[in-house]
């Protein structure tokens, strides 16, 4: 299996000095997780060595079952590894805390909450008084653009509109990290055109670091800054993705964008995956 | 023109809303077999008021019997102190017992329903509890509940308590049920989210669980409140000396169908409107979802 680190030092970050921690999102050595079935034991992860810095834009690449999901759960703090070690800044990863936002594959926010009444869902869960958290409420409100829609149901909403609330309730929450797990894989071309734009925004306007589960490579061109590709568990590629921003249709058929699109297929393709 | 696919009739959803025009064509259903039951089961006899008399009899002797039921709650004479029977005061009997097993019920179905909440959400999140108590609820649901109201008037005495606490552990029970189902099938993505928001176990129980489980909890106490007259009904046949039950019993003691009839007649009406107010409050609780 083609395993390629590029511009990324990966293996010499992870004997990092503590003091380094202050600018590391996670820390990740030999993460592993195994679980058995019957007599077989299954690894979706096996030994994974990253270090992700903050504020960073970093996509998990992956077909199906390659354990890009169970890797985000892990740093989520809902899956607990059962090897390895497994660093959220300078604090093990023991289970979920805010300051890892995550926005789900499928609808999770709570369809009984009004829409503004999710987007503070975060800061009264923490017990904050309304005043320390309405103004950020309405900002963010205002950015995924309902501010107009604030007291809906969520099942008012089409399903771009309820990954938005998901968004802003994530970003209102003020987390260190954002982990995003497939959030537009079941939104039609132009939504998720339209989301693109709307996260790399608020990405450059709040400097959050960002992890994004996808399966789609031009998801990858279009959002990341750094693209860990996952394959049986392991890490197959970890490369920057470093084109100018803002990214738009011509980037895609770009030659570069192909160089990069040729590489993937080839480390997707390498291994028979399906 | 357009046609329906032919494989539309497979998906069509059968609709069983309690819906008024429903409720009258189902209340003409049951009048016109009763006419026709009366009229051949009954042919032949000498008192056939005893067995099944037709709805005529039962309009002209059924309320006015019922008088001698009254206890002058509203004031005027008993028929105990000489007076007659009359549909007046049949009347103010049905009002006078329905209140005191309306208070019955009301009470004995929100203890019941909160309890059975409580009860249930605590079984769901705390494995000991849960391992000793849902045994328990499931072994006491296999029991011919109703066969329980003698029992309850024993310990508890011929009284209104007695009533209530049957009605509110019939009622617990089922609701306990409910809510465990219900909990088990929640989808957890919601709590993973509200966790990794910073939420905490107890802040995800009360607006994560409790709000998401509604619109099931909904369906069991849709359920609970036939079952709560229905336990009423059994509580009331033993021993107490007020309520629709009573008369029922009264009523039973010397076959008197017109006036059973009469008080069958309540029972569904009475039924019928909490059942609509529970589903009013139903609705209100889970608009979200609708």
């Amino acid at each position: 299996m083609a395993v390629n680190s590029t511009t990324l030092a990966a293996p010499a970050a992870l004997s990092t000095p503590e003091a380094d921690f202050m600018t590391t999102a996670f820390t990740l050595r030999n993460l592993q997780l195994e679980y058995r079935e019957g007599d077989e034991a299954n690894r979706p992860l096996d030994g994974i060595d990253l270090v992700i810095p903050r504020g960073q834009f970093v996509c998990i690449l992956g077909p199906s079952g390659q354990g890009k999901s169970t890797l985000l759960r892990c740093l989520a703090g809902l899956l607990p590894p059962t090897g390895g070690e497994l660093f959220a800044g300078d604090t093990p990863v023991t289970g979920p805390g805010a300051d890892r936002g995550m926005v789900f594959q499928n609808d999770a926010i709570p369809m009984w909450l009004r829409v503004e009444d999710n987007v503070a869902f975060g800061p009264r869960a923490k017990g904050l008084k309304k005043a320390d958290y309405q103004e950020r409420v309405d900002h963010f409100l205002d950015e995924v653009g309902l501010a107009d829609r604030r007291r809906a149901w969520p099942r008012q909403l089409s399903g771009g509109m309820r990954k938005r609330v998901a968004i802003a309730a994530v970003f209102a929450n003020d987390p260190e990290v954002l982990l995003m797990d497939e959030p537009f894989g079941a939104l039609d071309f132009i939504t998720r055109s339209k989301l693109h734009r709307l996260i790399t925004k608020l990405w450059q306007e709040t400097h959050k670091t960002i992890c994004f589960v996808t399966h789609d490579i031009d998801e990858v061109l279009v959002l990341a800054d750094r693209v860990i590709v996952l394959n049986q568990g392991k890490v197959a590629l970890d490369e920057a993705v470093d084109f100018v921003r803002p990214r738009g249709e011509e980037l895609r058929s770009s030659p570069q964008a192909n160089a990069l699109r040729g590489r993937l297929l080839d480390i997707l393709g390498a291994e028979d995956t399906v | 023109m357009s046609t329906a696919p032919a494989t539309q009739s497979f998906g069509n959803r059968i609709r069983t809303e309690f819906k008024p025009r429903r409720v009258l064509v189902g209340a003409l259903v049951l009048i016109v077999a009763w006419e026709i039951a009366a009229l051949l089961f009954t042919r032949g006899m000498a008192h056939p008021e005893y067995v099944m008399p037709d709805l005529w009899y039962v309009a002209q002797h059924g309320l006015p019997g019922l008088s001698d039921y009254y206890r002058g709650m509203f004031g005027g004479e008993l028929t105990s102190e000489g007076a007659a029977q009359s549909f007046r005061f049949g009347a103010l009997a049905v009002v006078e017992h329905s209140l005191i097993s309306l208070m019955r019920v009301t009470i004995g179905f929100l203890v019941g329903t909160c309890l059975g909440i409580v009860l249930g959400l605590l079984m769901s999140a705390v494995r000991p509890v849960r391992l000793a108590g849902f045994g328990v609820a499931n072994m006491l649901r296999m029991l011919p509940l109703l066969a329980l109201a003698p029992l309850f008037t024993l310990w508890l005495g011929p009284t209104s308590v007695s009533s209530i606490a049957f009605i509110a552990f019939v009622v617990c029970l089922i609701t306990i049920i409910g809510t465990m189902t219900a909990v088990g099938n929640l989808d957890i993505s919601t709590s993973e989210y509200a966790r990794t928001l910073g939420a905490g176990r107890a802040y995800i129980y009360r607006r994560i669980v409790l709000p998401s489980i509604l619109p099931e909890l909904c369906a069991t106490t849709t359920l609970c409140v036939p079952m709560a007259w229905s336990v009423l009904l059994a509580s009331e046949l033993y021993g107490i000396q007020n309520g629709i039950g009573w008369m029922m019993g009264q009523s039973l003691a010397f076959t008197l169908v017109d006036r059973i009839t009469v008080i069958a007649g309540v029972f569904i009406v009475l039924t019928f409107i909490s059942l609509r107010l529970v589903q009013g409050a139903n609705h209100q609780l889970t608009r979200w979802a609708e």
